[in-house]
């Protein structure tokens, strides 16, 4: 297969390569980039926004957005500490945070599915609801996070890794499979391809629609959780904004605000990007007046990269048809 | 017989009495005081002065409102919430002052209309002089900072360079600016008096997930800091990333404000040594009580500090109940 049918027929394949030149880009700039202390910090929030980015892409390639992740990011770990907090065992107060994930999961589907109400819009409802309750839920303040849990097997040390990032690999692996090679998985880019034929084929969308809001939120819930077990503190305040960190790494990751395109590990690449992006602007030591237009204009450059060298490799397969 | 009816008459006669005396007091006192802030009700800090609020309000029998933003820091919404207020004819009103001029027209207005406005948290950086609000309640946010910086360093080596990160949490919001300026300035007449003293600013973000990030990136990667001060409680959040890195408790010095759980527990461990109570509670309950007392008694608004009171690990057993109340 040629470079350029590489790059047009994977969409996180540019941004890839991407990762590659700015990896590259980084370490000239800044010695302290590429070493192990930096890589052990830089790494560990990367399994809770690239599970998050995964979710939200899973849901753009199906046609729909999801604005609430951000909030259910804080609902759903909000929810397990007041359980832990009431004696509840550990691995049914996460089921319970879930829960609650997945109740603003349905209610997103019914309000763009039943309602017909754009999701961007019902979502941002949601989004507001969602940290209301988590705020409600716990009074107003940070509840006290249990000090005597065992977390080893979620967020515990594995020299550079936290375990963590193996939650991340696993559940992006069997997603990515899913997606690649599960009817499903197709049923999903024909929904968001293009929604008529899809019903066309005999495929139920609007329920591929639910099943994607439910695992989207759910990601985002458990991502949550894995950051209240990391820094052992819940905030309310906790994902604020979160939401468009998500939608920048889905898109930066190849999928198409139009649905249809997309795909697990662009989502994965887009999180580490704007992860490494905010790191070099801090290594670089860039004045805190300017840290967001820098981090701001670096996306803007990446996504642009990413369309032109796409942009690219289309060019080059009409020239080889035109020549055929 | 005849004296038991008399005195049960007279008996109801002063319950009557006393029942519409009571009406007539409430009705007189039933004032309605609004507090406006520019951030969002997920705010935790702001939910202890609510709390004092609403004891406040309960006190003196007020009708009370707290208005939250829908948009953390929209100004422009902030704004409109106060000039809804001021038409809406309360009794009273006290609010952030985040931007010196944003305010001045609405709150002139309301004064000038007989509308008592109090500033509470943040105020007008030039105080009385760039604004027409009656008083302040709150924290001198400028000296608070500096006094973290001087508590903060007062134990550390004089003979040795030090590297300090400054972590402004909110870049452009007056409470964030001064707080960090008020360090930044003692930092500066350190190293004027010939300390080998140097500091350095971060956007370090109001999350304590990035907040923490970003400390444990800068430092990292500038292994001669030994001391952060942040401009809110985020920075506690770096306590993790930091003994990832193997810091080892007491190396780098962290200093704040206000009091949170994870606050408290990373002072236990070691990796925060100093925070300042601005005391949020008072700052909810004394503009309520203070607009009671310009409205019922005509007496005169006036400046109240509500603390610079610095915490240390050895005070944190004492106040680690009272941050469980949600009053501290």
């Amino acid at each position: 297969m040629r470079f350029s049918e590489i790059l047009r027929s994977k969409p996180e394949a540019s941004a890839f390569l991407m990762l590659a030149v700015m990896t590259l880009l980084f370490t000239f700039l800044s010695p302290a980039f590429l070493t192990y202390n930096n890589f052990q910090i830089v790494l560990q929030p990367i399994p809770e926004i690239a599970l998050v980015a995964i979710g939200v892409t899973i849901l753009m390639i199906s046609g729909e957005f999801d604005l609430s992740v951000g909030s259910v990011f804080a609902l759903s770990p909000m929810i397990m500490v007041l359980a832990l907090g009431a004696g509840m065992p550990l691995v049914l107060a996460m089921l319970l945070g879930l829960c609650a994930a997945i109740a603003v999961a349905l209610i997103n589907a019914a309000i763009t599915l039943r309602l017909g109400l754009p999701s961007f819009i019902a979502t941002l409802g949601t989004l507001f609801m969602a940290r209301s309750i988590a705020i409600v839920a716990a009074g107003g303040f940070p509840p006290a996070f249990p000090r005597d849990l065992d977390l080893w097997w979620i967020v515990g040390k594995v020299d550079l890794l936290r375990v963590s990032v193996f939650w991340l690999l696993a559940i992006g692996i069997l997603l990515g499979i899913v997606l690649r090679k599960f009817d499903f998985g197709s049923w999903i880019f024909a929904t968001g391809g293009n929604r008529q034929a899809a019903r066309d084929m005999g495929i139920n969308t609007a329920r591929v629609k639910t099943i994607c809001f439910i695992l989207c939120s759910s990601l985002a819930g458990f991502a949550g959780m894995i950051q209240t077990f990391r820094i052992k503190a819940m905030v309310p305040t906790m994902g604020t904004g979160f939401e468009l960190t998500a939608i920048a790494a889905a898109v930066i990751g190849g999928a198409a605000l139009t649905g249809g395109i997309g795909s697990v590990t662009g989502a994965v690449i887009g999180a580490l990007l704007i992860a490494f992006i905010e790191n070099i602007i801090i290594l670089m030591r860039i004045d805190a007046n300017w840290f967001r237009f820098a981090v701001g204009a670096m996306i803007v450059i990446a996504v642009a990269i990413n369309k032109l060298t796409r942009d690219w490799a289309g060019i080059s397969k009409q020239v080889e048809d035109d020549n055929d | 017989m005849k004296n038991l009816t008399k005195n049960l008459g007279l008996c109801l006669t002063l319950v009557a009495g006393l029942s519409a005396a009571n009406a007539a007091m409430a009705q007189e006192d039933n004032y309605r005081f609004t507090i406006l802030t520019q951030t969002g009700v997920d705010n935790t800090f702001w939910q202890t002065i609510k709390r004092g609020m609403d004891d406040a309000c309960a006190d003196y029998k007020v009708d009370c409102q707290l208005l939250f933003n829908q948009e953390n820091g929209n100004l422009q919404q902030h704004l409109q919430n106060l000039e809804t207020t001021i038409a809406q004819g309360v009794d009273g009103i006290g609010t952030v002052i985040v931007e010196d001029n944003l305010y001045d027209e609405a709150i002139a207005r309301a004064v000038d209309s007989g509308i008592p406005v109090v500033t509470l948290n943040v105020d007008d950086t030039q105080g009385a002089d760039g604004n027409a609000r009656l008083a302040f309640i709150g924290q001198d946010l400028f000296q608070a900072g500096y006094e973290v910086a001087k508590g903060l360093l007062v134990d550390m080596d004089k003979t040795q360079p030090q590297h300090v990160l400054l972590g402004l949490a909110r870049p452009g919001e007056s409470w964030a600016e001064d707080r960090i300026g008020g360090a930044r300035k003692y930092l500066d007449e350190a190293a004027a008096d010939g300390w080998n003293l140097t500091h350095e600013t971060i956007d370090s973000a109001n999350d304590l997930s990035i907040t923490g990030q970003r400390i444990c990136q800068y430092v990292q990667g500038n292994d001669k800091t030994t001391a952060v001060i942040g401009a809110g409680f985020w920075f506690a959040g770096a306590g993790e990333c930091l003994r990832d890195l193997g810091i080892e408790k007491d190396q780098i010095r962290m200093g704040g404000f206000d009091l949170v759980p994870i606050l408290l527990d990373e002072m236990n461990k070691g990796y925060v040594h100093l925070t300042v109570d601005q005391q949020p509670y008072l700052q909810g309950y004394l503009p309520i009580q203070q607009l009671y007392m310009i409205k019922k008694y005509g007496l005169s608004a006036y400046d109240a500090n509500t603390g610079k009171a610095l915490i240390r690990p050895d005070d944190v057993a004492s106040v680690e109940k009272y941050v469980g109340m949600g009053v501290r």
